[in-house]
């Protein structure tokens, strides 16, 4: 039934109708449907997603509504865990670093297999090639070792590192 | 919002698209992220799941260490079989230690070690006493590996790391030789063994290694025949490799020898068929599990020239050997060679690889 519509709301109040079709990539949307067999006129709330995080889920689930369903993770597929982002995406994911953080949370709450991957991934990329001081840098991360134990660390990890 | 809040599920989804020393860098960044991953059994094996699939994952988190050995009988090792297999190694001239290919790349010389591995398997082939041999190994001797060539692992540190993050590295480990450190074989030993000893005072000029800045460490092994040196051949030894299918690449470049072009056309001329006949083999094996050849049949004139007329001979490429499969820890045996090219078809010998497919 295309076009048809459920409402859904975000923690901050606003409800979205949003098509079944499109709310139905999400997996947890997709089982309160047809599992708890929910009215199609009944509110769903989703007390985890604020309006404008929600907006940016729907944006990319419609612009990713006609995607192929994602393979499974078998050995087959293993291969393909590229870092590739389409350009699309890089440009949906140009936000600031707590939002694509949100966006994370929301795709892991939702159960959007691709944008939880596509946001990952991102975020990987960000990590790749850096040192950990790099890293702290990057994501504003507070370095709690003492002096002591981070040359401890270092030492454990000697068998690893400086082959 | 901060890293440090994502669930872990999250987490680990991200290590997902890291490579080992991002994600080692990660973990040193704070006490929560290092908890996380740096000891934690789980992350280690979902990060062997995700990034080597389930087959591994299930070989080596669920089945190998848990298998039993097979028994000496099943291998063909008894006592029995063994004293039977050293009197037949026994039987053999000295001499055909070194001009007997196979045998020269199982170090026949030095001792039946590699004589044997390879009559259990031939045994294990015509006879099987069993119709399934288990891949197992006990965590002594996974750790006695990793002390053999890790100088910063001891009796003490190693077991304080997840066995699961040893694993891991094991499968990322390069499982590699190069050429230069190669025992380049001679087959022209004189029957009697009498040209062996000279050997030792051969220098490097003469046993063909020469520098190319597009192999991995700038040096490489020529390898080509000719009836006045036959440097055609070049063996070696992979130590300690723990059970698992594996693949054999060898990164190779060919090569037309212009020094020996005017040599190569006047056999041409005697006899049509030299035009023809290029002929490289290997052959490896694992003293515990079985073996791989690629021989002559596939590595012939044809493969030779479209591979040259593929890559010149400019580009490195690697080829694959085979697959190999070892049931235990391993030594693996290893020979490849070139033969009837009359000096003037080449390989370039860059270095031999292992990988692990499953």
């Amino acid at each position: 039934m295309a076009g048809h519509k459920i409402k859904l709301q975000s923690n901050d109040g606003d409800i979205f109708d949003v098509e079944v079709e499109i709310a139905k990539l999400s997996i947890t949307i997709k089982t309160m449907l047809e599992d708890l067999s929910m009215n199609e006129e009944e509110i769903i709330p989703l007390p985890n997603i604020n309006s404008a995080i929600f907006k940016k889920v729907i944006q990319w689930t419609t612009h990713h509504k006609d995607d192929p369903p994602l393979p499974p993770e078998d050995d087959e597929n293993r291969e393909k865990n590229t870092n590739d982002i389409s350009s699309w995406d890089q440009e949906f994911l140009k936000v600031d670093q707590g939002t694509l953080f949100e966006l994370i949370l929301a795709a892991n709450y939702l159960d959007i297999k691709g944008l939880l991957d596509v946001t990952c991934t991102s975020v990987a990329n960000m990590i790749k090639g850096k040192t950990s001081e790099e890293i702290r840098q990057t994501f504003n991360i507070k370095n709690d070792f003492t002096p002591q134990e981070e040359e401890q660390i270092k030492k454990e990890n000697e068998w690893c590192e400086n082959k | 919002m901060n890293m440090n809040d994502l669930p872990h599920n999250v987490l680990y989804n991200i290590c997902k698209y890291l490579f080992f020393i991002d994600v080692i860098n990660l973990s040193k960044t704070c006490k929560q992220l290092y908890i996380l991953i740096e000891n934690n059994d789980y992350f280690w094996m979902l990060l062997i799941q995700n990034h080597f699939g389930s087959i591994l994952y299930q070989r080596y988190v669920n089945q190998i260490f848990q298998n039993k050995k097979n028994s000496d009988y099943v291998l063909y090792r008894t006592k029995k079989d063994i004293q039977k297999f050293e009197k037949c190694f026994r039987r053999h001239f000295e001499w055909e230690m070194c001009n007997i290919w196979l045998w020269n790349v199982l170090n026949g010389k030095d001792n039946s070690d590699g004589y044997i591995a390879h009559k259990s398997i031939t045994k294990q082939k015509q006879r099987p006493r069993t119709n399934e041999l288990k891949m197992s190994l006990t965590t002594e001797e996974f750790f006695e590996s990793y002390l053999n060539r890790n100088k910063y692992l001891n009796n003490e540190n190693i077991r304080q790391i997840s066995l699961y993050k040893l694993i891991y590295y094991y499968f990322i480990e390069a499982k590699r030789l190069l050429g230069i450190d190669l025992f380049v074989i001679d087959l022209r030993c004189t029957p009697r063994h009498r040209s062996c000893p000279i050997r030792k005072y051969l220098n490097q000029e003469y046993l063909n290694h020469e520098y190319d800045l597009n192999s991995l460490t700038g040096r490489c092994v020529r390898l080509y025949s000719t009836p006045l040196r036959d440097l055609g051949g070049i063996k070696g030894k992979f130590k300690s490799i723990l059970p698992g299918i594996y693949e054999i690449i060898c990164r190779i470049k060919l090569d037309k020898n212009n020094v020996y072009l005017t040599y190569y056309t006047e056999c041409c001329s005697k006899d049509h068929r030299v035009e023809k006949s290029v002929e490289c083999s290997f052959y490896a094996l694992a003293d515990h599990g079985l073996d791989c050849e690629c021989d002559s049949k596939t590595m012939n004139f044809d493969w030779f020239e479209s591979n040259y007329l593929l890559h010149e001979n400019i580009n490195w490429f690697n080829e694959t050997m085979g697959k190999i499969k070892v049931f235990e820890l391993s030594n693996i045996y290893f020979g490849f060679r070139i033969r009837s090219d009359y000096g003037y078809r080449n390989i370039l010998f860059d270095y031999i690889q292992l990988n692990i497919i499953k």
